[in-house]
């Protein structure tokens, strides 16, 4: 049954009333004075007020001690609610309110600790992952600034390479032109070569007639030697013959003379005779001279002769080994001729090649531009993530305090007994 | 002198002897071996079957080998014959060479008198001076090469 306390109030009121009025009535009847009577009956009225008041207010004192306990974070406080028997009023509802209002204090408290537990927890898990983010950051930002520094001197190896490659494209380029002029000119020394073989051929013809004259003007400069050896030994039994004659026109001269004026004309004919001698001795000494002469430019001829047959003979040789010569120089230059195409044509290929090559290295290059610029964004980014990561951590440490004060100010509510 | 004179070379040397000295010229052979005698200063020639002794001109005048020889000139004195191998007899003058200028004899050569003639000098020489010269030679060199001289051929 419920009672308002404004009810309750009342009720009082006329309890105290009703007892201050048989007291009234029933004083005079127990002797005492009318004048003991009235102080008598206020002192009964208000310690009969006084127990009703306090009997009125003994929940809101109960109230109040369990609301002391909840604000100073006791949250165990047992709020013990009216059983049957007594009259519900304000004070019940309010004891409900504040035991409801403890339950879900409790509740709320009790997650509010386990949460701040979690909190702390991960807030320090937090902290310590966000250090070692922070000290990764770190080293993946230095390592990040070594990649950048290797990636520009990639970069500058690269473009060097690049313009290595394209200086040897251009040498492979130029190569291949003298290939081709090669070529060329292999070619033609091949045809000269040829054309050579077959004017040497003919040469070959003119100097084998020539030996054959040649050898035939030996024979006959043997048989002139012959003669003029025939001729000297004329000349010699001429000279003997006037050496003779001078001999005896001499000794003719000797008896003229000793046979004085009778031997004077046989003097005049030996004198004669000797002139004669003389005359012919000095022809002969002539015709030898002109011998001797014939015979030093016949030797001389023989010599030569002789020269030119041995020379002949090696001319033969040399002929021959110049017209193999050449004939092997011919096949020499048709075989180089036929290298030098095939390495001209090779040489083509490899410009080709060495132009994919500089258009691959620059393709490389472009994209290790691209990367190295890249790199330095990603650079740039990583430290602008690891500013956010250091003021992560010192957010992360922030709220590590701030976890820490949850947790220090949940502790203060003791929601079971013996709990802190 | 209007006796004619033979003119003759030996070396380098044109000499001249009176034609009456000279009994014959004959064409130089080879020389045989005189023992004891070197073949550079005399020899032996066969003269159409004769033997003829003969000494090297050179020798006789200038104390050294004259050279090639082509003549032979064949001197008589006396009893001797003697041949003198020169170079070439070139001719016969009618009358004495007209030498001029200082005359040059030498003292170990007083069978040659050296005259001016020209362009050269003309050894005009004595033919009994030179055959007993010769004569001479040739039994030195025999007494030099160990044999006491004789009279023998000579």
């Amino acid at each position: 049954m419920r009672l308002e306390l404004t009810h309750r109030f009342v009720l009082g009121q006329v309890a105290v009333a009703v007892v201050a009025v048989a007291l009234a009535r029933a004083m005079p009847g127990w002797g005492i004075p009318e004048w003991g009577a009235l102080p008598l009956t206020l002192l009964v009225c208000v310690a009969l007020g006084w127990l009703l008041s306090k009997r009125l207010t003994r929940r809101f004192r109960d109230l109040r001690t369990c609301t002391n306990r909840i604000s100073q974070g006791d949250l165990t406080a047992a709020i013990d609610l009216p059983r049957g028997g007594y009259l519900s009023d304000e004070t019940v509802d309010l004891a409900g309110s504040i035991q409801t209002m403890l339950e879900n204090l409790r509740e709320l408290v009790e997650h509010i600790q386990s949460a701040a537990d979690q909190v702390t927890a991960s807030s320090l898990e937090l902290s310590d992952t966000s250090h070692a983010v922070n000290q990764k950051s770190g080293e993946i930002a230095a390592t990040m600034e070594i990649v950048a520094e290797g990636a520009i001197r990639q970069l500058d190896d690269l473009e060097r390479n690049s313009a290595s490659s394209r200086e040897i494209a251009e040498a492979i380029h130029t190569n291949a032109e003298a290939a081709r002029d090669a070529f060329g000119f292999v070619t033609e020394v091949s045809q000269r070569a040829a054309s050579g073989v077959e004017i040497s051929q003919r040469s070959v013809e003119k100097m084998q007639a020539l030996f054959e004259k040649a050898d035939r003007a030996g024979q006959l400069v043997f048989q002139f030697d012959q003669k003029l050896r025939s001729v000297h030994r004329i000349t010699e039994m001429i000279t003997s013959v006037a050496d003779k004659t001078h001999l005896l026109s001499l000794n003719a001269s000797i008896e003229a003379a000793r046979a004085g004026d009778a031997g004077r004309g046989f003097s005049v004919v030996a004198e004669e005779i000797r002139l004669l001698a003389e005359s012919a001795a000095g022809s002969a000494e002539q015709i030898e001279d002109l011998m001797r002469q014939l015979e030093d430019e016949s030797r001389g001829i023989s010599e030569v002769m002789r020269e030119m047959g041995e020379g002949v003979g090696g001319g033969r040789e040399d002929i021959d080994g110049i017209q193999h010569s050449l004939e092997r120089i011919r096949d020499a230059a048709q075989a180089a001729s036929q290298r030098a195409e095939e390495i001209s044509q090779q040489a083509d290929g490899r410009v080709d090649q060495a132009e994919q090559v500089v258009l691959r290295f620059e393709d490389i290059s472009k994209v290790a531009r691209e990367n190295a610029k890249a790199t330095d964004e990603m650079r740039l980014g990583l430290s602008a993530q690891t500013e956010g990561i250091e003021q992560m951590v010192g957010h992360v440490s922030r709220l590590l305090d701030t976890s820490t004060l949850l947790e220090k100010l949940a502790r203060r509510f003791r929601i079971m007994k013996g709990s802190v | 002198m209007d006796s004619p004179w033979l003119r003759f070379w030996i070396g380098d040397s044109e000499c001249a002897i009176p034609l009456h000295a000279v009994a014959e010229v004959t064409s130089a052979g080879i020389p045989h071996l005189i023992p004891l005698v070197p073949l550079q200063v005399a020899g032996i020639l066969n003269v159409r079957g004769e033997p003829l002794p003969a000494v090297d001109g050179g020798v006789l005048i200038r104390g050294q080998p004259g050279g090639p020889h082509d003549h032979v000139l064949v001197l008589t004195h006396e009893d001797a014959r003697i041949g003198i191998l020169v170079g070439h007899v070139s001719q016969i003058e009618r009358s004495v060479p007209s030498g001029s200028g200082e005359d040059e004899t030498d003292t170990e050569f007083k069978h040659v008198r050296w005259v001016n003639d020209g362009d050269g000098s003309l050894g005009l020489i004595d033919p009994e001076a030179l055959i007993k010269r010769a004569i001479e030679l040739l039994k030195d060199q025999r007494s030099l090469m160990g044999e006491e001289p004789c009279q023998s051929a000579f």
